[in-house]
């Protein structure tokens, strides 16, 4: 070819240096503060709705608490919802286009690390919750065992995974590769599948489902620590190191938020914000929640043994499923900012701590 | 209302009650302290009444407690038979304009369908002016042309399921499409080619592997029908809606690439490396079989012969927050037996002829980066008469073409980012991406050392403007340069030129 080298650098050179010239770029990150935070959500509601449902921090983005904590600021608060669950906010991440995640499973938010994101948690999004394990109207099932051979479906690289995983266990099942097929599906093809009848279980919200009359609970969990991890609430390394007092505000608004909805009074009021998402009906919300007696073992933000136990536990979950590739270690756990919220806010014994295996120290 | 059905009950069984007690009181002529008690007993029974009535009261209008949130005390408000009627009326008006709108404002379809097309509008300029004399498709000025205004490409196309396999995905579907593009042109180079609409993809495609979207599973599809040539990179991005640089490289017009064939291929991957942590997918190897008449769209064989198309590309198997990450190799091969002199009139001495094109091709993308490197030989036999050879300058009666091209992509925005694109909007959001490229093209037609100075670079520089989701706006810039020798610069063929485009793409 006889593109000379000199015609070709200086084309390189010109391509490279366009956006500069045609004033296109990245959102600007001056050194005192930013134009833009950016914060993702790992789901969306019914139908792509922006809303997310059944957390502190999805009652913050729905009352609107960062802006309000920036709006002197003149600083633009930009959601943003991921159909595509936790793979999806990794992706965003490792592009550059995110500062903080509200919501991030352990599976995603791990193995994200270990191939080089750089992200530190602040707080943890939440801790229990229940799982149904359901299958077809005219399922027989009683148990995962009756459907060996037969064809599971879970959004793999997502938390589900890992809980799918879990509950499988619980019946003996260590290998659930080689017990079942596995298939990767998003929550509206598995509720498609379902009712054509062309997946035999999965875990999912049985209740809108079952009202349809296209699924039937073979197996339900309640609160089973072994079986539920916490989510975690992070903050890119480059973002947290140029802007930490913004950090602090962040976290301090969320956790006066997780104070809010753990008070009884305000119960009624987060299932009606929940519902507006669609993820859930208001009866499924009161049904879900109706047997949480007390918010705060839910609605969690601390970094306890607990939260740190069920990422060691996810680790050692993922390596022997083969689902993380290098070692990670939970040096990117950064609690200054959760302790110096509670401190402010004199909330420092409030909620209860657990041990890595659940079991409650402080109530 | 069950609180009111309680209280008449109530009050009746009193009142029976007290009655029958009186009664009983005259009958018998009992003591006073008798009396006294069933005066006590009414009174009670007065005193329930009354709270059932309360009650019956407060829960019918419930008082917002001190401290109670609004949602709490809507939380314990019943609904009356009234409030749940009135729902059922507006759900019932619902479903009966849903239903009538169905039938009357909704078209429908013999079988599973989605409808699309796009139009695409450019205006360019060109230095030297085109003068009449040129001979291009489509394009002939009546006098000098310096600039203009065009739809070069309009098209609308079917696609849907035939056959749905639900329990693994493999799928009949199908596609029609109908365009203006050259590349669909049953026809050879005529001046109103590009303005006759013509079928371009016409085929129905089997998914003999399972497509259920399980990213772990290989994909796998037989297309039977008109469709793109599985050669190259460049090769098969024939329509505006998926090219980056608004004209094809040289060597796709010049190899004769530039035309979907009628045939059958197998198309497909196996061994994807998945990276669930981001979504990404890297298929180790994959592949593509084609058999074609070979003689060009929206027509029957002119031979008895076949012609042949294998592709396999490699990607190397890393996640997707590496650096490698989808890079990947490609080779493809053609091998054509056109019917010689055909298509010159001469049927008399018609021969089978032989036509090979190989290709390398090299793409990395690693967003916001991206580079993609395509090499391309062809090689032709020719009739004994033809010029070439009878003038002897390709004397052993092969035509030997070859071209390359690399180019050089940045992006800014999220549009090619699936975790942006399907973000939870209200509104009909779609993310605003920007790419700026420079391409280096080069095509020489005739390799012989008898035919010197044929040469052709163009440079593109150019930038994409994707403000919508199907919609895109594209400026090139390009400097033409021909290789002349010792040979003068004519208007045809001059020195150099230099040409600007702006395209509008919109697809629907």
């Amino acid at each position: 070819m006889s593109i000379s080298r000199r015609t070709f650098s200086s084309a390189l050179a010109g391509a490279v240096a366009a956006p500069a010239l045609i004033g296109l770029s990245t959102p600007a990150r001056a050194a005192g503060k930013p134009t833009s935070i950016r914060i993702a959500f790992s789901n969306a509601g019914t139908g792509g709705r922006p809303m997310s449902q059944g957390t502190f921090a999805a009652n913050a983005a729905l009352l609107g608490d960062i802006e309000k904590e920036f709006a002197a600021d003149g600083i633009k608060i930009e959601y943003k919802y991921f159909i595509g669950a936790g793979p999806a906010t990794n992706e965003n991440f490792a592009n550059g286009l995110l500062d903080f995640a509200f919501s991030h499973g352990d599976l995603p938010f791990l193995v994200g690390n270990s191939t080089g994101l750089k992200r530190k948690a602040i707080l943890s999004n939440g801790r229990g919750g229940d799982q149904h394990f359901i299958g077809p109207a005219d399922t027989t099932a009683k148990s995962p065992l009756d459907l060996r051979g037969k064809t599971l479906s879970v959004q793999k690289g997502t938390a589900g995974q890992l809980t799918l995983y879990r509950v499988l266990e619980k019946y003996g099942i260590t290998e659930p590769d080689k017990e079942f097929r596995i298939i990767s599906q998003n929550t509206d093809d598995r509720r498609a599948s379902l009712a054509t009848g062309n997946i035999a279980g999965c875990i999912d919200t049985p209740f809108g489902l079952e009202a349809r009359g296209v699924a039937k609970r073979i197996v339900s969990f309640y609160d089973d620590p072994l079986l539920t991890s916490p989510g975690t609430i992070w903050v890119g390394e480059a973002f947290e190191a140029q802007y930490p007092d913004l950090v602090q505000r962040i976290v301090t608004a969320l956790v006066k938020r997780a104070h809010w909805s753990t008070l009884e009074a305000n119960r009624e009021s987060q299932y009606q914000l929940w519902t507006r998402s669609g993820t859930n009906t208001y009866l499924d919300n009161k049904e879900t929640w109706g047997r949480v007696k007390d918010l705060r073992h839910r609605i969690n933000p601390l970094l306890d043994d607990y939260y740190v136990g069920g990422l060691q536990k996810a680790i050692g979950e993922m390596k022997r499923h083969r689902l993380l590739r290098r070692d990670v270690n939970l040096d990117f756990i950064e609690r200054k900012y959760l302790n110096h919220a509670l401190a402010e806010l004199k909330l420092e014994t409030y909620w209860p701590t657990q041990d890595a295996s659940g079991k409650y120290i402080r109530t | 209302m069950k609180e009111s059905i309680h209280t008449k009950s109530a009050l009746t069984a009193a009142v029976l009650l007290a009655l029958s007690s009186q009664a009983a009181v005259a009958q018998t002529a009992s003591s006073a302290a008798d009396i006294q008690s069933l005066k006590q007993t009414i009174e009670q029974l007065r005193k329930q009444v009354d709270e059932l009535r309360n009650t019956s009261r407060s829960t019918a209008t419930p008082e917002q407690a001190e401290g109670e949130t609004q949602e709490a005390l809507d939380a314990r408000t019943p609904a009356t038979k009234a409030d749940v009627q009135g729902l059922r009326a507006d759900l019932e008006n619902y479903k009966y304009d849903q239903s009538r709108a169905i039938e009357r404002n909704i078209p429908s379809v013999v079988r599973n369908t989605k409808i699309g097309g796009g139009v695409t509008l450019r205006y360019d300029l060109r230095s030297p002016a085109e003068q009449p004399a040129t001979s291009a498709v489509g394009t002939t000025p009546a006098e000098s042309r310096a600039s203009g205004f065009a739809t070069p490409q309009f098209n609308l196309n079917f696609a849907g399921t035939l056959y749905r396999d639900y329990d693994e995905g493999r799928n009949l579907t199908y596609r029609l499409a109908f365009s203006n593009n050259a590349s669909a042109s049953s026809s050879t180079a005529t001046t109103d080619a590009t303005n006759v609409v013509n079928a371009s993809d016409v085929y129905v495609r089997y998914s003999y592997q399972p497509s259920t979207g399980n990213p772990e599973d290989p994909l796998g599809t037989i297309t039977l029908g008109q469709q793109v040539v599985p050669f190259g990179l460049d090769a098969q991005a024939l329509d505006p809606e998926v090219k980056a640089v608004i004209g094809n490289a040289g060597f796709v017009s010049g190899l004769n690439l530039n035309k979907r064939q009628v045939g059958v291929a197998i198309q497909g991957d196996f061994n994807p490396y998945v990276d669930f942590s981001n979504n990404y997918r890297a298929p180790a190897v994959t592949y593509a079989l084609g058999l074609y008449n070979g003689n060009g769209p929206n027509r029957v064989d002119n031979n008895n012969h076949r012609d042949l198309v294998g592709r396999l590309a490699y990607t190397l198997p890393v996640d997707y927050n590496s650096w490698w990450r989808q890079i990947q190799v490609g080779t493809s091969y053609y091998l054509g037996k056109p019917t010689l002199g055909a298509t010159n009139g001469y049927a008399a001495s018609n021969v089978t002829g032989k036509s090979t094109r190989t290709g390398v091709d090299v793409n990395w993308t690693h967003l916001p980066f991206s580079i993609s490197y395509e090499w391309a030989y062809g090689r032709d036999r020719l009739l004994a008469n033809d010029a070439l050879v009878t003038s002897g300058k390709n004397p052993d009666g092969v035509q030997r073409g070859v071209g390359q091209y690399i180019n050089f992509g940045y992006t800014w925005g999220e549009q090619f980012l699936s975790s942006s694109r399907q973000q939870g909007k209200f509104d009909d959001y779609w993310p605003k991406s920007y790419q700026a490229f420079i391409r280096f093209d080069q095509w020489d037609p005739n390799r012989s050392g008898k035919v010197i100075n044929d040469k052709v670079y163009v440079t593109t520089v150019g930038l994409n403007v994707f403000f919508a989701e199907t919609t895109k706006f594209q400026v090139n810039y390009l400097r033409t340069r021909n290789q002349l020798g010792t040979s003068a610069a004519t208007a045809a063929r001059p020195s150099s030129s230099n040409g600007l485009q702006a395209q509008f793409n919109a697809t629907f």
